[in-house]
C-alpha cells in the first residue's frame, strides 16, 4: 500500500525533523540574540525575529588587546598543542600495548585503565600538581592536567591496532627492512585514520571545552584564563550575586558584569569553531568509535 | 576522513590563531605576553627576578581580593601598595585576585596541605568564618595581635574586633562594615515625585501599601516590583538572622530566647502584605524566573521599583541612582535596625610564612587610610581624582567598565571606613558608622555559630526556605495561608527545631562566657 509506505517515512522524517529543530532552534537564537541591539533584548526579550540588529557585542569583543580576545587566542593555542601532544602520546603508549611482543603489557594496561576508575580527588591532586611540579599559574596547567592522556582513547587506540592491523601486514613491514618507529609511523598509522581522527576530536573537544584546569590552577595568572573560563566565571559571578542577597552588604559592581549581548556573543565565538569542525571529522568519529569498539 | 584533511583543519585552526595572535599584539602590553603563552611564564619569572633586585630584602604578603571581575590594573596597584608597606612594615605586597563566584572552589584549594600561596585571606564569602576556624585553616591571632591590640579595637570597635573569638581565642578580624541593614524600597525617583516622596523618606509597610495602591490606580500597567539578585529581596530588619535565619532572634535582636522567624507574628504580617500586592498586580509577572537586573528594568520601563538592603536609605538611594542608569529614590521601610555579628573576617594561614608581618599587615589595612584607600580606589589621578568635599569619583572619560580598578563599596576591605567615600557623600562612611551604632545592638553579636553537628537539617531546610520564601515574597503563589502553613510545616519536618535549639545552645553558652 503506498500510503502506508508514505506514512512510515514521513513520520520518522517528521520526527528527526523536530528533533533536529530542538537542537538547532537554541542554538539560532542565541545567535541571533547576540545581534540584538542591547535596548532591545531588555524590552522585549530573546526573539527569532529581532526588531533591531547591531554589531556592538561583537565589535566589543574583537576590540584589540581585549582580555577576551587574549582568553580566545589562549584556547585556541592549547586546544592545538595539547590535541597534538595527546595524540602522540595516545598512539606511541596504545601501540606497543596491541603489539603481542612485549613482557608485562598487561601489567601496564592495568595501570592505565585503572586510573579510569579510581583517581585520587580533587584536593590530594592539587597538592600533587602545585607543590610537587609548580605547573600552577603556568600554561602547563591548563594543558597537562586531566587531558594530556585518556585512557579510554588508549583502549580505544589499542583495540583498534588488534583488530584493523593484520598482524601479516606487520609482518611483511619487518621482512622489507621496516624498524619498529618506521612499521608505525609508515605502515600502521596511515591506516588508522577514523580513529586518529576520532580521538584527536575527542580531545580537542576536551581541550576547548575544559574551564576547570583555570579554576583550579591559574590562581594569579588569569590572564591566562580560556575563553571557557571567562565565560563560566562571568555566568558564575552573576549567578553568585543572585543567591547572595543574604550577605549583607552585598552591593558589588554590576556594571563590572559584560551586558546580555555580550555574554551571548562569547558564547556564539566559544562554539563556533567546534560547530566549524565536527561535521569535516564526524565520519571518521563514528566509524573509529564503532570499529575500536568491537572485541575486548 | 583523510589525514590530509585532518591536516588542513588542524592548520586553519593554526591561522586563525596566529592572525588573532597578530592583532592582539599590536596593541597594549598585557596582550603580547598572552600571544605567546608558552613564554609568559619565563617572561614573569623574569619581571619577579629583576624587582628582586631592589627589594630582595622584603618578604613578600600575598593577600586575597575579591571582586565582580578581575581588575586591569591589579599589579600596578599592589606596587603602589608595597610602596607604603615597604616602608610602614617592610613587607612587600601582592595581589591574588578571585572572582567571586570562584571564592569557594580556590580558596579551598589555596588552604590545603600547607599551600602558602596566601598569608591573609578573607572568610565569610561562600567559605564562612566557622569553617575556616574548625579546619584549623586559621592561625590564632592573640598573641599576634597583641602589639596592635589598641590600635584596632580603636580603629574597628571593641565589638567587632572581639566578634571573631572562637572558644576564647581570636582566629580572624572582623570587617568594619554596615552591621545593620534595613529594607527599603526602590522607585524610580520622578514616580515618587509625583505621589509626594523623596529619595531617604521612611514608610511603614501600610503606607508602602497605600503608595502601592495609588500608582497602580494611575498606572495600571507597570508592575511595581521587579527582582534584585534574582529574587523579590525583601529584608526583615527586625530579626538577627544569626546568619542562615533558621532559628532567629525577634525583637530587634534584644532577647536572648532563639526562635522560629517563618512562624513569628512578623512573618505572618509580611506574607499578609505580600498578598496585597499580589492581589493588586505589584509584582512583575513570573518575577522569580526574570533575569533582568534593576538596570536593565527600571530604566527601559517595564517595572517602576525594587526592594534592597541597605543601612541608609537614602545611601542606597545615591547608589542604585549611579547603578541603575536613572534616578531612584529609596524608601526606608523600618524604622529601625539591628546591628549583626559580621560576616566577613580576615584570616591568616597557617602555612604562612611570616604570620608577624602579615599580623602587621592587618593592623595597617585597619588603622592606615593611605593603604585603605589605595586598596579601595585605586591610585590617585589614575583609578580616581579627589573632588573638594573629599570624595572621590572617577578620571575623567571612564566609568566602571573601562577604569583600571573599581573596588566601589568594599566590602572585601578589612576597614572601608578610613578611605575617601566613592561618588557617594562626603560623610558616607561616618553615616555607616552611626548607623551602626544607632542600631539596637544583637544580644548575639559576637557569637559565632557552629553548625557542624545539625548540617544535614541545616541542608534540608534551606531547601524548604528556598522552596517556600521567594515564592511566597515574589507573589507567586496563589493561596497564601495554605502556602504558609505548607511552609512551616515542611520546616519542622526538616528538623528546624534541632536547629533552633543547637543555636540556643551555642547562645547560652557565648553569653554565659562573657
Amino acid at each position: 500500500m503506498i500510503t502506508n509506505t508514505k506514512l512510515s517515512k514521513i513520520v520518522p522524517h517528521v520526527c528527526l525533523a523536530i528533533l533536529t529543530l530542538t537542537c538547532i532552534l537554541p542554538l539560532l537564537l542565541l545567535a541571533l540574540a547576540s545581534f540584538t541591539d542591547e535596548q532591545t533584548l531588555l524590552l522585549n526579550g530573546y526573539s527569532f525575529f529581532p526588531a533591531k540588529f547591531s554589531m556592538a557585542a561583537y565589535q566589543y569583543i574583537f576590540k584589540a588587546g581585549n582580555a577576551i580576545l587574549r582568553a580566545y587566542s589562549i584556547t585556541i593555542f592549547i586546544t592545538i598543542i595539547g590535541t597534538i601532544c595527546n595524540m602522540a602520546m595516545t598512539v606511541l603508549l596504545a601501540y606497543p600495548l596491541a603489539r603481542p611482543g612485549l613482557k608485562g603489557r598487561n601489567l601496564i594496561a592495568f595501570i592505565v585503565f585503572f586510573t579510569m576508575l579510581f583517581n585520587g580527588g580533587l584536593v590530594p591532586t592539587y597538592i600533587m600538581y602545585s607543590q610537587m611540579f609548580h605547573i600552577r599559574d603556568t600554561i602547563f596547567a591548563l594543558l597537562i592536567p586531566s587531558f594530556l592522556m585518556s585512557p579510554f582513547n588508549v583502549i580505544l587506540v589499542r583495540n583498534y591496532f588488534k583488530t584493523n592491523i593484520p598482524d601479516a601486514i606487520i609482518e611483511a613491514a619487518k621482512l622489507d627492512g621496516a624498524s619498529e618507529i618506521n612499521t608505525l609511523v609508515r605502515v600502521v598509522l596511515p591506516m588508522s585514520t577514523p580513529i586518529i581522527g576520532t580521538i584527536g576530536l575527542m580531545s580537542g573537544l576536551a581541550y576547548w571545552n575544559d574551564w576547570t584546569n583555570g579554576l583550579y590552577y591559574l590562581v594569579k595568572r588569569t590572564d591566562l584564563y580560556t575563553i571557557q573560563n571567562v565565560l563560566t566565571n562571568m555566568l558564575n559571578n552573576a549567578q553568585f550575586l543572585k543567591t547572595a542577597s543574604q550577605l549583607q552588604g552585598v552591593n558589588v559592581e554590576m556594571g563590572t558584569l559584560p551586558s546580555v549581548g555580550i555574554r551571548m556573543a562569547i558564547a556564539v565565538v566559544a562554539l563556533l569553531p567546534v560547530v566549524i569542525v565536527y561535521p569535516f571529522i564526524q565520519k571518521s568519529f563514528v566509524k573509529g568509535i564503532v570499529v575500536g569498539g568491537v572485541k575486548g | 576522513m583523510s589525514t590530509k584533511k585532518l591536516f588542513a583543519a588542524l592548520l586553519a585552526l593554526m591561522m586563525v590563531v596566529t592572525s588573532l595572535a597578530g592583532c592582539a599584539n599590536n596593541k597594549g602590553t598585557s596582550s603580547t605576553e598572552s600571544s605567546t603563552p608558552a613564554t609568559s611564564e619565563t617572561s614573569s619569572k623574569k619581571e619577579v627576578s629583576s624587582e628582586a633586585g631592589t627589594d630582595e630584602e622584603y618578604p613578600t604578603i600575598s593577600t586575597m581580593v575579591i571582586c565582580g571581575s578581575i581588575p586591569a590594573d591589579a599589579d600596578k596597584v599592589a606596587e603602589e601598595l608595597s610602596k607604603i608597606t615597604r616602608e610602614k612594615i617592610g613587607v612587600n605586597v601582592e595581589f591574588v585576585m578571585i572572582e567571586v563566584a570562584n571564592v569557594a572552589t580556590q580558596l579551598n584549594l589555596l588552604l590545603s596541605g600547607g599551600d602558602d600561596t596566601l598569608d591573609v585571606y578573607m572568610a565569610g564569602v561562600s567559605v564562612p568564618y566557622s569553617t575556616v576556624v574548625n579546619n584549623g585553616q586559621a592561625l590564632a591571632l592573640d598573641d599576634l595581635m597583641k602589639p596592635y591590640e589598641a590600635d584596632m579595637k580603636a580603629a574597628l570597635g571593641e565589638n567587632v574586633y572581639e566578634a571573631g573569638r572562637v572558644d576564647g581565642n581570636l582566629y580572624g578580624i572582623g570587617h568594619l562594615l554596615d552591621q545593620a541593614s534595613t529594607a527599603a524600597y526602590n522607585l524610580r525617583a520622578d514616580i515618587a515625585t509625583e505621589f509626594g516622596y523623596k529619595n531617604g523618606d521612611k514608610v511603614d509597610l501600610a503606607e508602602l501599601t497605600e503608595l502601592f495602591s495609588k500608582i497602580k490606580a494611575k498606572y495600571p500597567d507597570t508592575p511595581l516590583i521587579g527582582p534584585m539578585n534574582g529574587g523579590p529581596n525583601i529584608g526583615d530588619s527586625r530579626i538577627d538572622q544569626l546568619g542562615n535565619k533558621l532559628g532567629v532572634l525577634e525583637d530587634y535582636g534584644q532577647t536572648t530566647t532563639v526562635t522560629n522567624y517563618y512562624e513569628s507574628e512578623g512573618y505572618k504580617e509580611l506574607v499578609g502584605y505580600f498578598k496585597q500586592w499580589s492581589e493588586m498586580g505589584a509584582y512583575m509577572p513570573d518575577l522569580l524566573n526574570v533575569a533582568d537586573a534593576p538596570v536593565d528594568f527600571i530604566p527601559s520601563g517595564k517595572a517602576f521599583g525594587n526592594f534592597a538592603g541597605h543601612f541608609s536609605a537614602e545611601m542606597n538611594g545615591i547608589w542604585s541612582s549611579q547603578n541603575f542608569g536613572t534616578e531612584i529614590a529609596s524608601l526606608q521601610i523600618y524604622d529601625d535596625a539591628v546591628a549583626v555579628t559580621p560576616w566577613g573576617y580576615d584570616c591568616i594561614n597557617p602555612a604562612s610564612k611570616n604570620p608577624e608581618k602579615a599580623a602587621a599587615y592587618i593592623n595597617l589595612m585597619a588603622t592606615d587610610s593611605d593603604a585603605v584607600n589605595l586598596i579601595i580606589n585605586g591610585i590617585q589621578n589614575e583609578h580616581y581624582t579627589l573632588k573638594d568635599d573629599n570624595t572621590a569619583t572617577y578620571v575623567e572619560g571612564k566609568n566602571v567598565s573601562t577604569t583600571g580598578w573599581a573596588m566601589g563599596y568594599s566590602w572585601t576591605a578589612l576597614n572601608s571606613t578610613l578611605s575617601y567615600p566613592f561618588e557617594y557623600p562626603t560623610d558616607y562612611y561616618q553615616q555607616l558608622k552611626d548607623a551602626n551604632k544607632n542600631a539596637h545592638q544583637s544580644k548575639a553579636f559576637g557569637c559565632q555559630f557552629d553548625l557542624t553537628s545539625v548540617s544535614d537539617a541545616v541542608s534540608a531546610c534551606t531547601n524548604v526556605v528556598n522552596q517556600y520564601e521567594n515564592a511566597l515574597a515574589s507573589g507567586s503563589v496563589t493561596d497564601f495561608e495554605g502556602t504558609l502553613a505548607q511552609f512551616q510545616q515542611g520546616l519542622k519536618d526538616a528538623g528546624i527545631d534541632t536547629i533552633i535549639a543547637a543555636k540556643q545552645q551555642q547562645l547560652d553558652a557565648f553569653l554565659a562566657s562573657k
